[in-house]
């Protein structure tokens, strides 16, 4: 509908307000880590907080973090791959109901499965509480209906017919999934392994209530907020985190974009 | 296989005999058959780390719990409604926390959702300046929990921006005590993030046409937008609000740290009942509401969605 | 290279029939289109030929082997989709290459093979093209090589042109006859296209609702329909109701409602005095003659002009037969005379007359579309 010209201009500054609220975190968060203490507006500019960082501790659990990331993501991969094409290619009786069940994860509150999960493990399973497995196979739980979704998003708008084609030609069912449909859903499995990663490595959640044995970089970074409130130096160690993830799945993309010529547009 | 397509229905009336079921057998194999390995998979994982985990919780709620060499409660099988009653009982602390989770969860999502109003029309029908900006930065809280940890506690500290432009305009004389609050938690949940979204795919789908035809009898932006624009996206903004108390019912992290260890909400009382009462029956029991009251919200939410598209 | 046999073919989705109890024999080396309306079944016959579809009774037999129920990797065939199927990610020697490697040929002739194909298809030297470097007619070009490389028992082309326009699509077709021609592979084209058809098949199978109406070479197909189908599906028909009086070697018919009597030869059905029969003139097959011609035609009628115009090239009357509509296509130098003749009596002589055989209380009308005829359209699967 048409509106008059100043409403559309409140509009666009409200817009943009909250915009700034949303990214406004952000700045902050890289102000506080320039500076020695937590002010605004900024104050006292120093990089002391980043020489700090070199905390051992800081690093090992970045590892953890990073092999947890890369445990999970290959995790979901496997398994999300095949039920994903599963739903997407074949028919078979129940497979709406599967497509909404797959989704329960998200609807439960991530709190209640997570306890359930640490519960359970605590009463039947004690000698592995914490352990490195359990960590990685409770924390993929969550990123199953996305990364299904986004595989089967990639499978639909692929064509059939090649599939069909390398068939006719003489391949079997596996020869035509390796050679033919996965690279040409390939950008949509590395988006959905970029989520997955994204989302294990910077889980808080599941490794902290599951008690893990080897602290995540969220669960390291939270322990020492408990220590000692909310410091530029952990700022500073929050953006390194978060920095090392990017920097990392960009890295990967940035691979496998040379690998998949001809399929990316 | 792929995409061949097998036979829908073994027809009586096309075969001479009934088919024995070792060749049934045969027939599921080589229809199903392939399918059934691609699932396994998932369907093996879904099962062993949520089906049965959520089913023992359930049973867990009904366990009672004895002493331990002295120190340790641990659970005993049992049928008892005895912590679902703890959980009711108005002198407890619970019922108390199921209102208070629920209600925050509902006014935060009103407001949250009225504020994005604005916003989502705006996108949903113009160009605004430094649209993909806008769009981006509702996506920015995906960027993990602890990110927004940090953030909302840098941006809330007692010399922090908010006290900052609070104190410059006057309307108060001390800083706020944000952090350690409720209130942190409540504002946060109240900023439209991806309800904008939520709601601009719901504006999205009404028609321009009636809003232009309500203009061209007579009515203002504002009486269009009313009585016109909102009633008819009408299902889609229910459906946003129910989504959003229905995830909002679950928060947990935002709480443990900005508020304490000791705030109100129901996930994080759950989780005080495991650490350090290791009361298992009464977490799960708890666990079993507050997912109860999830699922019912998503219910009304799928129950808003039906008689329109598929899922 | 290998002929195919089916035998009561039967292919169901839910409740209808898409392939409905069809038997039927391809000749080997043959050019079969198979032809018809959307959603007749022709894609889905198919489909079973190449093992994409299960049928759910009956047999296929390629050869001397029974296919039906092999699945379509291990059938030696090579099949021309509707829509682009040249893989995305690979050069198009890599296309076919790959197909060759397949089916297991020895490393060292997969190269001159890729060659000899691409330049079958008039693609040499565009073998590291990918798809996207390549006009959708390439593209086709390199799939038809593909499917043609390992020397399979039948090539396959499900509406192989449809995504191509108008032009292409004369320039195709004919190229797949020379092809057709070079490899004498058993060939079968799936089309809605009565031009195309026409244009290159040898042999005909006429598919209407999951049934063959009519199997055969084109000019007999357009020249003695057998159903009212066919006789309408191929060219402008007109029709007149009418009873046989005699039967024999010279049929003699009798149009009651306009009492004339006509005569003709049957060639594939012997029909008995009192048989019910469509009595068919083709739009193209009614000459208009000046009286002194009129003896040299068996049977000759009066037509009154109701409107004359000139569309694509040809002229086309539209008259009447006593009371009855009808439509004559005129060809021949001599046509633009006839532009003024509305309201005019013209003499014509009918140069064939098909007969075909009729139930009673159908209706046809007379401009060649029987929609009354065409049974509920059985989806077709593609």
């Amino acid at each position: 509908m048409r509106l008059p010209r100043y409403i559309m201009v409140i509009l666009n500054i409200y817009a943009l307000m909250l915009a700034g609220i949303m990214i406004w975190p952000v700045i902050q968060m890289m102000l506080t880590s320039v500076t020695s203490d937590v002010v605004f507006p900024p104050r006292n500019f120093s990089l002391a907080a980043f020489e700090r960082v070199l905390w051992d501790g800081f690093f090992k659990s970045m590892g953890v973090s990073l092999q947890l990331g890369l445990w999970s993501t290959l995790l979901l991969i496997a398994i999300c791959l095949p039920a994903a094409y599963a739903l997407e290619r074949k028919r078979f009786p129940g497979r709406s109901l599967l497509g909404a069940v797959i989704f329960v994860p998200n609807i439960f509150p991530s709190i209640t499965y997570v306890i359930a999960i640490g519960v359970y493990v605590a009463i039947y399973f004690i000698g592995l509480r914490g352990e490195f497995p359990i960590i990685v196979v409770a924390t993929a739980m969550g990123a199953i209906p996305l990364v299904v979704r986004t595989i089967q998003g990639s499978l639909a708008t692929t064509d059939e017919v090649y599939e069909e084609a390398a068939l006719v030609m003489g391949a079997n069912p596996l020869r035509t999934f390796f050679k033919i449909t996965l690279p040409l859903i390939a950008p949509g499995v590395i988006t959905a392994a970029t989520i997955a990663f994204t989302f294990s490595a910077t889980n808080f959640l599941a490794p902290w209530i599951l008690g893990a044995k080897e602290p995540p970089v969220a669960v390291y970074i939270y322990r020492d907020v408990e220590r000692l409130g909310f410091t530029p130096q952990l700022a500073v160690q929050v953006l390194v985190m978060e920095f090392i993830i990017l920097g990392i799945i960009q890295a990967l993309y940035l691979i496998f974009r040379k690998q998949f010529r001809g399929v990316f547009a | 296989m792929g995409i061949t397509e097998h036979v829908d229905r073994v027809d009586r009336r096309l075969s001479a005999h009934p088919v024995p079921l070792k060749e049934r057998f045969q027939i599921w194999r080589q229809r199903y058959g392939e399918t059934a390995l691609l699932l396994s998979p998932l369907l093996l994982y879904m099962g062993l780390v949520f089906a049965v985990p959520i089913l023992f919780q359930i049973a867990f709620g009904f366990y009672s719990r004895e002493l331990y060499r002295g120190v340790l409660w641990r659970p005993v099988p049992d049928f008892t409604l005895e912590n679902f009653a703890r959980a009711f009982n108005p002198e407890e602390v619970y019922i108390d926390s199921l209102v208070w989770t629920v209600g925050v969860a509902f006014f935060t999502s009103a407001l949250s959702i009225s504020l994005s109003l604005p916003v989502a029309y705006f996108l949903a029908r113009y160009n605004p300046f430094g649209k993909s900006l806008i769009e981006l930065s509702f996506l920015l809280p995906v960027f993990g929990e602890i990110f927004t940890l940090f953030a909302l506690a840098y941006a809330f500290a007692p010399q922090g921006p908010v006290n900052w432009l609070l104190m410059g305009l006057g309307l108060i004389q001390e800083p706020v005590r944000f952090i350690g609050s409720p209130l942190v938690v409540i504002i946060w949940m109240s900023v439209p993030t991806l309800s904008v979204l939520l709601i601009r795919s719901a504006l999205v789908g009404v028609d321009v046409i009636y809003e232009e035809a309500a203009q061209t009898m007579g009515a203002n932006a504002f009486q269009t937008f009313r009585k016109v624009t909102i009633p008819l996206a009408k299902r889609g903004i229910m459906g946003a609000l129910l989504l959003s108390v229905s995830s909002g019912v679950g928060i947990f992290t935002l709480p443990l740290v900005l508020v304490g260890p000791y705030n109100n909400w129901l996930g994080n009382k759950i989780h005080r009942e495991v650490t350090p009462f290791f009361n298992y029956p009464m977490a799960s029991a708890l666990g079993v509401i507050l997912t109860a009251v999830s699922v019912i919200f998503l219910y009304l939410y799928l129950r808003t969605q039906e008689g329109g598209e598929d899922r | 290279m290998a002929n195919v046999r089916i035998n009561e073919l039967v292919k169901r989705f839910d409740q209808v029939f898409a392939v409905d109890h069809v038997s039927v024999e391809i000749p080997e080396g043959s050019l079969t289109a198979i032809l018809g309306p959307s959603g007749c079944g022709k894609t889905t016959l198919l489909r079973c030929i190449a093992g994409l579809a299960m049928p759910d009774s009956g047999q296929i037999f390629i050869g001397e082997k029974d296919v039906t129920r092999l699945e379509p990797f291990k059938r030696n065939l090579g099949m021309v989709f509707q829509r682009p199927s040249m893989f995305p990610h690979m050069t198009a020697f890599e296309n076919i290459a790959w197909g060759l490697r397949l089916r297991n040929w020895p490393k060292r002739d997969v190269a001159p093979r890729v060659h000899e194909m691409l330049q079958l298809v008039h693609l040499d030297g565009m073998e590291n093209r990918t798809a996207r470097q390549l006009s959708g007619g390439q593209a086709q070009r390199v799939v038809i090589a593909r499917a043609l490389a390992p020397e399979p028992d039948l090539l396959l082309l499900d509406e192989p042109l449809s995504a191509l326009d108008a032009k292409l699509r004369d320039e195709l077709i004919l190229e797949i006859a020379e092809i057709h021609r070079k490899t004498g592979c058993t060939t079968i084209l799936v089309t809605h296209d009565q031009g195309e058809a026409f244009t290159i098949a040898d042999n005909v199978l006429l598919m209407n609702a999951g049934r063959i109406e009519q199997q055969g070479a084109p000019i007999d197909i357009y020249q003695n329909p057998r159903t009212l189908f066919s006789a309408t599906f191929i060219g402008t028909n007109n029709f007149l109701p009418g009873v046989v009086l005699e039967g024999g070697s010279e049929v003699v018919v009798r149009i009651e409602a306009l009492d004339i009597i006509f005569r003709t030869q049957s060639s594939w059905k012997e029909f008995e005095p009192g048989d019910l029969v469509w009595v068919c003139m083709r739009a193209d097959d009614i000459d208009i003659i000046s009286e002194d011609r009129a003896s040299s035609y068996r049977n000759t009628i009066q037509v009154g002009v109701d409107h004359a115009s000139l569309t694509g090239g040809i002229v086309i009357i539209e008259g009447r037969l006593a009371d009855q509509p009808l439509r004559i296509h005129v060809g021949g130098s001599q046509r633009f005379n006839l532009l003024d003749s509305a309201g005019k009596t013209i003499v014509c002589g009918l140069s064939h007359i098909a007969l075909i055989p009729r139930e009673d209380g159908r209706q046809a009308s007379n401009n060649g579309a029987v929609s009354s005829l065409l049974t509920t359209t059985p989806l077709e699967r593609h």
